[in-house]
């Protein structure tokens, strides 16, 4: 497996709420060439269990597991194996696409003899020659994503993390983002992929973990969900399982 | 630590700071036109208002029955312009500007002296708000001239010659040269202006590094990269150090060179002298403010570590350089001779020192001192830095539960220091105004309360941290029962310490009298020295700071670090083994039966019985009968204490 998570917990505190599990014993895993959803409302603890994987966090319990690394005892080398892009990450504004990329690929231990071609394959693969050495203050958002996803593999990573990659994008831009995350399945990528969208978890991924208050109530592909709940479409499905388990945290 | 990772990070922050705007104008604009520029433009403006003070001519009414004397005397100046009263009252002649000042003489005041007669009052009216060009100390020269020369006449008048008669004159001549003037010149200003321009030239940097990353939302790409926090946090850090020191090497070396180029005079307001300046006094600014620049650098990140947006961190920046302005402002005190302490203050020593350079008036010592103490809060407070940057809790403004919060050992050396400082001041003032009561007040104010309100106010559990939990019932009777044999052996270390360290009669004496005093009842005395400190300073020590403690470190470790710092808190080198080792004691009983009521037991206990037989001579306790049995009793005690538990605590 290239993710594998098992019981991972994290606490947070609220003053109003008191000490509460963020993510509470939650368990998967996600293989190459594989896109798995972590489908759920805004505040189920999909962002923090993504930073957990990324070691920007570390959990309370639990273990994971990147290409073989583990998070605890190795976070550089399970860094190094994630490209990591949400929709709310920003570029730096006074640099160009092409510093970016090449700042980000000197960071990841790419080699530094061929850092040059890499990034002049990203560039052309993305189709960003034209603003490749324009500030990106001066880029427009569609442009500006380009370079996102262009940053996030520019070190080849085997395995893809996005966290709400099409939150607040146009038509367009979700199009294209939806077409990079295909084509990292064909090229081999895991891809782990957190969204609160229904339609795009069905579109795109092969597994989809149902993800309400910390935990996962359901895994498996959309066929396996349809026969576990009764219910077609994946909005019944989600809302049959989060009322279910509504009904559980009574 | 990784040097290429540091590298890669701080040469692409370079390049994105130097692409700022803000950057340019606070590091390399002000610094290199405006501090030197306004420095020629007060010059300038001191040496023109000295120049029309010298030309233009002071309009002079005279008036009253005895103005003639001061008529001649006055128009004897040339820039002195005496001018016709007419009808005018004097205050009108002001007012319109027809006269500088006004000289009032109500009689004749050139003849012998009567001693019948009050000396006259002479009146010179100026309005200083329009004396712009310095006539009345040009008058006022002229007239204390005058004065000594009308004295000579009248003592001549009266009969009274001779050359005691004439007046004295004094000539002064000024050994400071053009190096020290132009040195004391410039530490008037540079000084406080090096701290503002460093302030600035870090904080905008660090804001942009550290608070723009969060956000311009690049923090959690940049954190995911394989790169380690630590090199990302020291390339930041070195680019934040690198600007600040240009900033202060741009600032020193344009004012040494405007003020050489294009000022062959400088103006200080007394007179003109030839600016000049020691290349050694120049050259030594620089590597002194570096100290200066990793302090402010450390305090930059810090402040930009916690702000959620630019204008936070703007917010906070107000506070910080209130405070740096007053501790800098120190360097133009017009005091003669600061303390020697002064060179160990954070901020304040960089300037006086910085000052004392200037004027050529430094010790090798005292730039040595600041040099190293300085260095010394730049890698504590970046040290800090490092620390706060690598905390999640910070990074994502995240709140960790304070039940699993683990690192308190800063909240703990906080909590010491208060309270050693307020119990050597405040608990010295109330046990002056009254020994016993004053003790008691100390005890309950300065030692329980504060750290019982940091527990409460770090939201913790009280229970736990305080370890408030029943014993098991052999602890609370085996406590007191160890309290002989701890006295014996404080008693047997502070005898084997007076060995190396005698402690002096006096000393004893003044300890005897302040354990116990000699005007109150014994009942009185156990209450304030044994059954207070027992359960007040258990609060503090057993409660507060080893259950904060044990949370990050290690409880053996714990122990003896309480107990070391139980021993120092008694204010004094003669008790620090016996205390520390009682401390250590208490500290591992806590641990032992995870309840603090067995120290408070055993510590009130050892005290009382330190007090009670305090009074009694040596020879009556010190028998072989008497420490046989403090010794079988407090081998006991400590069986029943330390005895491992039937059930796990």
């Amino acid at each position: 497996m290239s993710i594998e998570v098992s019981h991972l917990t994290k606490h947070f505190y609220d003053p109003k709420r008191g000490d509460f599990a963020a993510v509470d014993d939650v368990s998967f895993s996600c293989k190459h060439g594989e896109i798995l959803g972590l489908l759920g409302p805004n505040g189920a603890g999909k962002t923090t269990t993504l930073r957990m994987i990324g070691t920007i966090l570390t959990p309370d319990s639990g273990k994971i597991s990147v290409e073989g690394f583990d998070s605890q005892l190795a976070p550089e080398d399970v860094r190094k194996s994630l490209g990591f892009l949400s929709a709310d990450t920003g570029l730096y504004e006074r640099l160009t696409p092409r510093e970016i990329l090449v700042y980000f690929a000197q960071l990841s231990k790419y080699p530094q003899a061929q850092i040059s071609t890499r990034v002049d394959q990203v560039i052309k693969m993305l189709t960003i020659d034209s603003f490749a050495d324009t500030r990106c203050e001066k880029l427009s958002t569609g442009m500006k994503q380009k370079v996102s996803i262009a940053r996030a593999v520019v070190h080849d990573p085997p395995v893809i993390v996005l966290d709400e990659p099409t939150s607040g994008l146009d038509v367009l831009a979700i199009q294209s983002m939806h077409q990079f995350i295909q084509s990292c399945k064909i090229s081999g990528k895991c891809v782990l992929l957190s969204t609160h969208i229904m339609s795009e978890a069905e579109k795109l991924c092969d597994r989809i973990a149902i993800v309400y208050k910390g935990k996962i109530f359901a895994l498996g592909t959309l066929e396996e969900l349809r026969e576990k709940t009764g219910k077609h479409y994946l909005e019944d499905i989600f809302l049959a399982i989060v009322q279910e388990a509504g009904s559980e945290f009574l | 630590m990784n040097f290429s990772e540091i590298r890669i990070v701080f040469l692409k922050e370079l390049k994105e700071t130097i692409r700022d705007w803000r950057t340019l104008c606070v590091g390399v604009l002000l610094p290199l036109i405006l501090y030197p520029a306004s420095l020629i433009v007060v010059s300038k403006i001191m040496a023109e208002r000295r120049a029309k003070s010298e030309t233009v001519a002071t309009k002079v009414v005279v008036t009253g029955p005895g103005a003639t004397w001061f008529y001649h005397a006055l128009a004897k100046d040339p820039l002195i312009t005496i001018v016709d009263r007419g009808k005018s009252a004097p205050v009108d002649l002001l007012k319109e500007g027809k006269a500088d000042v006004v000289i009032t003489v109500p009689r004749d005041v050139s003849g012998a002296y009567d001693p019948s007669i009050a000396p006259p009052q002479i009146i010179v009216q100026v309005d200083e708000l329009k004396d712009s060009s310095g006539s009345f100390a040009r008058v006022n020269r002229l007239l204390i001239d005058a004065r000594l020369r009308l004295s000579e006449q009248r003592l001549a008048a009266a009969g009274i010659e001779g050359p005691w008669c004439k007046t004295l004159h004094f000539s002064s001549v000024n050994l400071e040269n053009a190096a020290q003037r132009s040195g004391a010149w410039l530490s008037l200003t540079m000084p406080i202006t090096l701290v503002l321009l460093i302030l600035i030239a870090t904080l905008f940097p660090a804001l942009d590094l550290i608070t723009g990353e969060r956000e311009r939302a690049t923090l959690a790409v940049l954190l995911v990269s394989s790169v380690k926090r630590e090199s990302i946090i020291y390339g930041k850090f070195l680019v934040v150090f690198l600007i600040g020191f240009v900033t202060t090497a741009l600032l020193v070396i344009s004012v040494i060179l405007m003020l050489s180029s294009s000022l062959s005079k400088v103006e200080d307001g007394s007179g003109s002298f030839p600016f000049s300046l020691s290349p050694l006094n120049v050259l030594l600014i620089v590597p002194l403010a570096l100290p200066m620049v990793l302090l402010f650098g450390a305090i930059a990140v810090c402040l930009s570590a916690y702000s959620r947006n630019f204008q936070q961190g703007q917010g906070y920046s107000v506070p910080y350089l209130i405070v740096a302005m007053l501790l800098s402002a120190v360097s133009i005190l017009p005091v003669k001779h600061l303390p020697a302490a002064i060179y160990v203050v954070p901020i304040a020593n960089v300037c006086v020192c910085m000052a004392d350079i200037l004027r050529g008036e430094f010790k090798w010592a005292a730039v040595l001192t600041t040099f190293v103490s300085s260095i010394g809060y730049g890698i504590y407070v970046s040290r800090i830095a490092i620390d706060l940057l690598s905390k999640e809790e910070i990074l994502f403004k995240i709140q960790i539960s304070p039940t699993r919060r683990k690192d308190f050992d800063r909240v703990v050396a906080v909590l010491y220091t208060c309270t050693f400082i307020a119990m050597f001041y405040v608990g010295q003032i109330a046990q002056v105004l009254d020994k016993v009561y004053g003790m008691i007040a100390t005890q309950f104010l300065v030692i329980m309360l504060p750290s019982v309100a940091l527990v409460g106010w770090l939201r913790l559990p009280f229970k736990e941290v305080f370890s408030l939990r029943m014993p098991r019932w052999t602890a609370l009777l085996g406590a007191p029962l160890m309290a002989p044999g701890s006295v014996l052996l404080t008693a047997g270390i502070a005898s084997l310490q007076s060995s190396f360290l005698p402690m002096s009669d006096s000393y004893a004496k003044t300890m005897m009298d302040y354990m116990v005093p000699k005007d109150q009842p014994l009942a009185m005395i156990l209450f304030a020295m044994a059954v207070m400190p027992g359960v007040c300073e258990e609060v503090l020590f057993r409660g507060a700071i080893f259950g904060l403690l044990r949370r990050k470190f290690t409880s053996v470790y714990c122990c003896f670090l309480v107990g070391i710092l139980f021993g120092f808190f008694h204010l004094s080198g003669y008790r620090l083994l016996p205390t520390a080792t009682l401390g250590i004691i208490l500290t591992l009983m806590v641990y032992r039966t995870g309840s603090i009521f067995p120290s408070m037991l055993f510590h009130a206990s050892h005290n009382a019985l330190a007090i009670t037989i305090s009074s009694v001579p040596e020879s009556t306790w010190q028998t072989p009968q008497a420490i046989s049995l403090a010794f079988i009793c407090s081998a006991l005690g400590a069986y029943l204490v330390f005895k491992p538990p039937s059930r796990p605590l």
